[in-house]
């Protein structure tokens, strides 16, 4: 006659021993941030599938490199009050600051916020402040954009920017047990924003249908019809871009 | 059953003491300003907002915490902080931003607005409120307020918390193991185990019930923390922009 009582209680030992490891399969997954990866563990008998986890990790030459282009691009500035200036141009990331080469002589420009546009190559920028607000969260800051769209009042806007988040705080470098090589990590991060007007702010977008719309909203209906007709989609920047030149056109039929 | 209960009983107690001690938690934020909209023209970040009818004229001071939580004063703001705003609807201050950073704006700042002095200024619950999750998922989200702005709201972290752990812990308690065969009067193979709903669906459940509860008492913990950090430096350490 087999032990209930002593099955029972192997059986409830077991039960708790794979709800725990469950548990630090869902911890350490959701804190590593990271890519499973999947093994194989062989034993006399058996041999059964292995999860774990890796970090992700990008080569040092990708990340320390701060600058958008490595190479500085002819093109020219325009401030609010003064004429064009020629010179050669590269975008420093980490600092947020535009690098000028004028003849022999190398700067930054220091009043940003004076600053009407540059454009280097084939692109043009432009130096505003932008308004980040996530349901009660908001943040705002300033940095230079792409400009994505055509000439017009309202653009859409790219930011890139390098985010370095300092590790250095684990103790050991040591995190979940794993040994991590980099103290710090490193991370290019684009986001898109739109810009009503020249002066205004830079509002983050999604790229949404809602959130889209909800910025345009003077001609929300026209430009979903107009995004339908053409086949654009709002999760491609190009066609975001599309829409907001369609956009200038109907403002500038409306004060007509 | 009977040996569980005197312990529930004894954590249960130790908590209301727990919460009627912690000062933390009884603590209420400032709400006095509410309904704020930015907007930004010609390098001025411009803030509309209104103040609650039923308290008095008070001073709104701009203030703004950067990544690591620490306090800035924003400098030239129009009009100055010692301008009284009466109760009521659509109140602007104009922050003009160039002269206050020398120009260049390197941080990402988060606003905020606060009413009367500084240094009474309270965000709201801390980390202490994450006694509240451990005692019911989602309750600490509750104390800790702005639930109409969540995602996922409080109730639903109490609802599939505590269902997963019910269904997980129904699930163990009707899994049952069936007769083993014999052959020529010898055990030939143990019963195959009945699960209630799928193979080790007892085991998934309850994890599955128990991470929920966790993830929300960590969510609630880092809150509170963020609410502390920004308590002490508005309330000790504000820099000049």
């Amino acid at each position: 006659m087999p032990d209930l009582k002593l099955e029972k209680k192997i059986h409830m030992k077991y039960l708790y021993i794979k709800i725990l490891v469950f548990l630090v399969l869902i911890v350490a997954g959701l804190a590593a941030k990271a890519q499973p990866k999947f093994g194989y563990m062989f034993g006399p008998k058996t041999g059964i599938s292995v999860a774990y986890f890796e970090s992700e990790k990008q080569p040092k030459d990708f990340w320390l490199n701060p600058f958008l282009d490595d190479q500085f691009q002819q093109g020219f500035m325009a401030f609010d009050d003064t004429i064009k200036t020629e010179g050669s141009f590269r975008l420093d990331l980490y600092r947020k600051e535009m690098q000028v080469v004028i003849e022999q002589d190398s700067f930054y420009i220091s009043e940003p916020f004076k600053l009407n546009e540059i454009v280097m190559g084939d692109s043009r920028f432009v130096y505003a402040i932008f308004i980040n607000q996530q349901r009660k969260q908001v943040e705002i800051g300033a940095d230079y954009f792409e400009v994505l769209s055509k000439n017009g009042p309202t653009q859409l806007l790219i930011r890139r920017e390098l985010r370095i988040d300092d590790m250095s705080g684990a103790p050991g470098n040591v995190q979940l047990g794993i040994k991590v090589e980099e103290k710090k990590v490193f991370s290019k991060v684009q986001t898109y924003f739109i810009r009503l007007e020249p002066k205004a702010e830079a509002i983050a977008i999604k790229r949404k249908k809602a959130d889209v719309l909800a910025v345009l909203d003077g001609h929300a209906s026209a430009i979903r019809k107009y995004a339908k007709k053409n086949g654009l989609h709002f999760r491609e920047a190009e066609d975001i871009a599309q829409m907001i030149d369609y956009y200038n056109v109907l403002n500038a039929k409306t004060k007509n | 059953m009977k040996t569980i209960f005197p312990f529930l009983t004894t954590i249960l107690f130790a908590f209301a003491l727990l919460l009627f001690d912690v000062q933390g938690i009884s603590q209420t934020r400032n709400q006095e300003v509410y309904n704020i909209r930015y907007s930004a023209q010609t390098n001025q970040l411009i803030i509309n907002f209104d103040l609650k009818p039923d308290k008095g004229p008070m001073q709104v001071g701009l203030y703004l915490l950067d990544k690591d939580l620490k306090a800035y004063k924003a400098k030239n703001v129009v009009p100055e902080g010692n301008k009284l705003f009466a109760p009521g609807q659509n109140h602007q201050l104009i922050w003009n931003i160039p002269p206050d950073i020398n120009n260049r704006l390197e941080k990402t700042f988060m606003p905020l607005l606060v009413p009367g002095n500084v240094s009474e200024y309270n965000p709201g619950p801390g980390y202490e409120a994450a006694a509240l999750s451990i005692l019911i998922p989602g309750l600490g989200d509750y104390y800790m307020g702005g639930t109409s702005d969540q995602f996922i709201k409080p109730y639903m972290r109490t609802i599939s918390a505590l269902g997963l752990l019910a269904l997980g812990i129904d699930a163990s308690q009707q899994r049952y193991r069936g007769e083993p065969e014999f052959k020529n009067g010898k055990k030939w193979k143990e019963g195959e185990w009945h699960y209630r709903h799928f193979r080790n669906d007892a085991e998934l459940l309850i994890s599955a019930g128990v991470a929920v509860w966790l993830a929300d008492i960590v969510w609630v913990a880092i809150r509170g923390h963020k609410n502390n950090t920004i308590r002490r430096n508005l309330n000790t350490i504000v820099i000049d922009l």
